[in-house]
């Protein structure tokens, strides 16, 4: 009898073994894959010394130093066309590697950034950002500049809301350090099928500055948009709703962080985002709730 | 010994006076005891709920217009109190002029409604939800429900206050129209709603939306309002504001104990 059994015992420790190996070499192959992504991130020294080129452009420097210096990173600083005192900080030509494209105005202008950090994945919300900072005399604007998963064109894909140190976060909290009271806007999209709460699943936006603790710069930005987008339901992370609070965005957690508190995370529903591209009257009651308070 | 039943009578009505008498006097701990106490701030209130409410004017009435022919007109209103009388008084007396038109614009009828605003924390001592306007020191006392029934049906209705309690600063109030759904109007109305708005119109029932009978499932439909905005521009019109209601949240002292 136990002759017969050895060779049975030694198939299952075989197979066992096998299936061991399979795994890890699945594990290691798959990592290899998802790893695969030229998406850059750069390292805190460099999220640094970008920080501090955000900050000297935010505050105007025009000088040729600057534009070498960005260079560096792997970023060319612009001027825009047919516009005064505007410029365009973006990658190089031809590189997608998700690094960001930033706009910049200086003269009078309102200190607000509208951010679209997932502009193609949440659709119209980078379009949005363009027609707002055109019809607002908004301080900035930033998108991202590669899509939010890997395509064929660009290699870069990923989602800069997930990286402490991705440059959305450097030029977000430039932003805050060249203007303390101003306000940093996350414009995002999501879909109502797949929220879990009913009142989630029946909201046209909610909005959140990714902590438990709403300020009243943040509550004051929310009742305004109550009023202005009536009869579409605007809802307060947490109070209203548990979901979409952006608890994990980088940017707001090093915002808060650094004592900003004017971090705003703006989720919209399709049809919200629908009428507002094509509303101009709404776009414009939007446009003035995110300055309120703003001078 | 034995009492008389005058005896027993006489001891009776004693014994009913002293319990009466010393719930009396420690009403404010019994108060404490069993609900909260109002000296708590709005600070400690978690804000739960933000409505939208329209403030009655005293220089020109608030308008409203019907989306349809309306047979039932529902106005749920709040007085919004000074705070010296919040810690005062038990209820406030308020009023307000609702007068409506037919879709000629002709006044077919004009109703003069006072309610009693009860006060929150005397008259109902458990944890209820708190109402309070952000960056205003008003207190906002219970809401009042006023239905009425328009023979023939309204198309718009004005709105003014009538002289209320001196304490009485503001009127802030919602107007609602009923959805005609009735029958199997109703049940196609339900039928056309989201998952979501299925599971929530059928919160209050015991079963999920999905195995309710065809005959409940048109029965949440056959009661629903709709909350309607003034007509106008808002700032310019009407005045609108954000209401919140939430709870009070037991403070660390409390939890402690």
């Amino acid at each position: 009898m136990s002759r017969q059994r050895r060779p049975r015992r030694c198939t299952l420790v075989i197979v066992i073994i096998a299936m061991i190996g399979s795994a890890i070499l699945a594990t290691a192959i798959f990592r290899s894959l998802r790893e695969a992504t030229e998406f850059y991130v750069p390292d805190q020294r460099e999220a640094a010394t970008a920080q501090a080129l955000f900050t000297r452009a935010l505050a105007g420097d025009q000088g040729a130093v600057l534009g070498r210096d960005l260079e560096a990173l792997g970023f060319e600083l612009r001027p825009i066309a047919n516009t005064e005192g505007e410029r365009v900080i973006r990658e190089i030509d031809g590189d997608c590697r998700g690094r960001g494209l930033y706009r910049l105005r200086e003269r009078g202008a309102v200190p607000l950034a509208l951010i679209a950090p997932h502009r193609g994945f949440d659709r119209g919300t980078g379009q949005l950002a363009e027609q707002l900072m055109a019809e607002f005399p908004f301080a900035a604007a930033a998108w991202n500049s590669a899509p939010r998963k890997i395509t064929q064109d660009c290699p870069g894909g990923g989602d800069p809301t997930r990286v402490e140190t991705h440059y959305l976060t450097a030029f977000s909290l430039a932003f805050a350090a060249t203007h303390p009271g101003g306000r940093v806007v996350q414009l995002h999209g999501f879909d109502r099928s797949r929220r879990e709460s009913s009142a989630a699943q029946l909201a046209d936006a909610i909005i959140s500055e990714g902590s438990d603790n709403p300020a009243a710069r943040l509550l004051d930005v929310a009742d305004c948009l109550s009023v202005a987008l009536h009869p579409a339901r605007v809802l307060v992370y947490p109070g209203e709703t548990r979901e979409l609070g952006a608890t994990q965005n980088r940017q707001g957690q090093a915002l808060r962080a650094g004592g900003f508190d004017g971090f705003v995370h703006l989720e919209m529903s399709a049809g919200l985002r629908e009428r507002l591209l094509s509303d101009g009257a709404l776009r414009a009651r939007l446009g003035q709730c995110l300055g309120t308070g703003l001078t | 010994m034995r009492l008389t039943r005058i005896g027993r009578l006489v001891s009776l009505i004693a014994a009913t006076a002293i319990g009466i008498g010393a719930a009396w006097l420690a009403r404010d701990d019994i108060i404490r005891l069993i609900g909260w106490s109002k000296a708590q701030s709005e600070l400690e209130v978690e804000a739960a709920k933000r409505s939208l409410v329209y403030r009655l004017n005293r220089e020109a009435p608030l308008n409203f217009a019907f989306s349809r022919p309306a047979g039932v007109i529902r106005i749920v209103s709040q007085p919004l109190v000074d705070a010296g009388s919040w810690d005062r008084l038990d209820y406030w007396t308020y009023g307000f002029r609702v007068e409506v038109y037919d879709s000629g614009g002709t006044a077919i009828a004009s109703h003069d409604i006072h309610s009693r605003a009860l006060h929150p924390d005397r008259i109902l001592p458990f944890r209820r939800p708190v109402r309070f306007v952000r960056d205003s020191d008003l207190k906002i006392a219970l809401q009042d429900d006023t239905v009425i029934v328009s023979t023939p049906a309204a198309s718009t209705i004005a709105i003014t206050p009538l002289p209320s309690d001196p304490a009485v600063r503001e009127i802030d109030l919602r107007v609602y129209e009923r959805l005609p759904f009735i029958g199997r109007t109703a049940l196609a109305a339900f039928h056309r709603r989201s998952p979501a708005e299925q599971a929530q119109l059928a919160g209050a029932s015991a079963l999920p939306a999905e195995l309710l009978p065809d005959a409940e499932r048109a029965a949440l439909m056959t009661n629903r309002w709709k909350v309607l905005g003034p007509t106008g521009v808002p700032g310019q019109d009407y005045t609108v504001t954000v209401m919140y209601e939430g709870r009070f949240q037991p403070s660390d002292e409390e939890e402690d104990e």
